[in-house]
């Protein structure tokens, strides 16, 4: 075995992954978890409450004001402004945290899987093994150039139309910004949905990881933003129940890191969504239509960003553990 | 609480008087509508001191969340100011100042939020990273 | 709340206006007009010093 551990998993997890058993690895995650959620919290909850707050006094200024004085017109135009900013430069932050993330989960990947492979082939199924490796690298590499290229600028663009939509009002706004939010779910769908098809199609081995990647690949199709809430759950199931059959080492300490690697990231970017989200839900009791629904918006520009991460997880996390039930089968 | 009361009786009364002097010494019935919505502003004002210092530590612990809220406030403050003052012409019958000193203060109001935009525009600019 | 100020000012609106009208009964009413205007600088005087503390709070709390 011979893939190197990144420095972030073992950071997270308070100690090297390598020799742990599924055990000791899980609690080491949650204690990881433990340590970090009350920083993470209060990261999270800072946005949403700004710009909760910044709803807050636009609301309680424009029931002040009513009129169609030009000075009065310039609140809710500021308000939009003053939510994108606290919205949008956490956004950034956040997508940063992505990136280095998913750069870091496929030069792992790519050296968990190249070591499974092996490992696959010297138990006698070198086919198998390459052909799996291939897809795998195949689509992985796709799917972070169209995240790369098309998301995140499509991101951008979203969050520019609602801001537009907000100032200024119209209904062809509003209407292209669901445009672009369909479109990215359906593109990483998609992605998704052919990487597991080409898994199963190549008739590459059977067992429990196959069946449930043609099931996530379905839910995934099937949902909306997030794209990962019930993919994330069919594939804990796939966890649970390939973990149970994997003795080979390596297949362990790769799948703790690799949690390891993904937590984190999903934590931070999970808790902002939910956090806006329930701002988002508070905001019509504060502050009139427009500006609740430009949070609305923003927290689906979070839910976005927490699919396309997902979706970059799913691919590695499928990709390893049907390695995993080639090289223990 | 008691300055919202105060402020509600101080106003009526006032108004009262307003009108009992519009016919004679017209002026003086502005002037005083004025004086009372001064006062009236500078209770609330009290009022909202404490708040405002509470935003800015959360400005100094939070760093830009602060600052964009404390920028909000100050576009709120002045479009207050002016919507206040170009009202008060209008009861005057003076609709032109008023007109006048609402674009002003849309004006004003405006200026004071750049930061804001400048801020949403670096952050759109990130996309040019791309 | 300096309620004190609202009645000032009342009160001295008050004046002038009993006084503008006394004056003009007994036709003197370049006077009246000069009582008039006298009465509303004072009173401009006090407004506008309440004003400017207003602002100059106002400035001082939000950083203008």
């Amino acid at each position: 075995m011979s893939f190197d551990i990144p420095s972030e998993a073992s950071d997270f997890l308070g100690g090297s992954p390598e020799n742990m058993t599924l055990d000791e690895g899980i609690s080491a995650l949650a204690e990881g978890v433990a340590s970090h959620s009350g920083g993470m919290l209060r990261a999270a909850a800072l946005p949403a409450v700004t710009v909760l707050t910044a709803a807050l006094f636009c609301g309680a200024a424009e029931t002040a004001f009513a009129g169609r004085d030009r000075t009065v017109k310039v609140i809710p135009l500021a308000g939009a402004l003053a939510i994108v900013a606290a919205a949008g430069s956490d956004l950034a932050a956040l997508m940063d945290m992505g990136r280095s993330a998913v750069e870091t989960l496929n030069s792992f990947s790519k050296g968990l899987l190249a070591s499974l492979a092996a490992a696959g082939g010297v138990l006698g199924s070198p086919g198998g093994a390459a052909a799996r490796y291939t897809a795998a690298m195949m689509f992985s590499d796709a799917l972070a150039t169209v995240i790369e290229r098309a998301a995140v600028p499509a991101l951008y663009l979203y969050v520019a139309v609602a801001t537009a939509d907000a100032a200024v009002g119209g209904d062809s706004l509003a209407g292209l910004a669901k445009l672009i939010k369909s479109a990215v779910t359906a593109a990483l769908g998609t992605l998704l949905a052919a990487f597991t098809l080409y898994l199963a199609l190549s008739g590459i081995a059977a067992g429990g990881a196959d069946a449930l990647a043609i099931k996530a690949a379905k839910t995934v199709i099937s949902n909306a933003v997030p794209v990962v809430g019930g993919v994330l759950s069919d594939a804990s199931e796939t966890v649970i129940v390939s973990t149970r059959a994997v003795r080979s080492a390596a297949g362990i300490t790769g799948l703790i890191a690799f949690a390891a690697l993904v937590l984190p990231p999903f934590l931070h970017i999970g808790l902002r969504y939910l956090f806006l989200k329930l701002a988002a839900a508070v905001s019509p009791l504060v502050c009139e239509g427009r500006l609740s629904k430009l949070i609305e918006n923003l927290t689906g520009a979070f839910g976005m960003l927490l699919g396309m991460l997902g979706a970059c997880s799913l691919i590695t996390l499928v990709s390893a553990l049907s390695m995993i039930s080639l090289s223990s089968g | 609480m008691e300055t919202a009361l105060k402020a509600a009786v101080a106003g009526l009364t006032a108004v009262a008087a307003v009108l009992a002097l519009k016919r004679d010494n017209p002026a003086g019935a502005f002037v005083l509508a004025l004086a009372v919505g001064t006062v009236i502003l500078s209770a609330t004002v009290g009022i909202f001191s404490p708040a405002a210092e509470f935003l800015s530590e959360l400005a100094e612990a939070a760093g830009l969340s602060g600052e964009i809220l404390g920028t909000l406030l100050r576009v709120l403050a002045v479009a207050s100011a002016a919507h206040i003052a170009s009202e008060s012409c209008r009861d005057a019958g003076e609709r032109g100042v008023g007109a006048a000193i609402d674009l002003a203060g849309g004006a004003a109001a405006l200026v004071v939020s750049l930061p804001l935009l400048s801020a949403v525009f670096s952050f759109l600019r990130g996309f040019a990273g791309h | 709340m300096q309620v004190d100020l609202i009645f000032r000012i009342a009160a001295i609106g008050i004046l002038v206006a009993v006084l503008n009208q006394l004056l003009v009964r007994s036709g003197r009413e370049e006077q009246a007009m000069m009582t008039t205007l006298a009465g509303l600088v004072v009173v401009l005087m006090i407004l506008l010093q309440e004003i400017n503390t207003l602002f100059e709070t106002v400035r001082t709390l939000f950083g203008l």
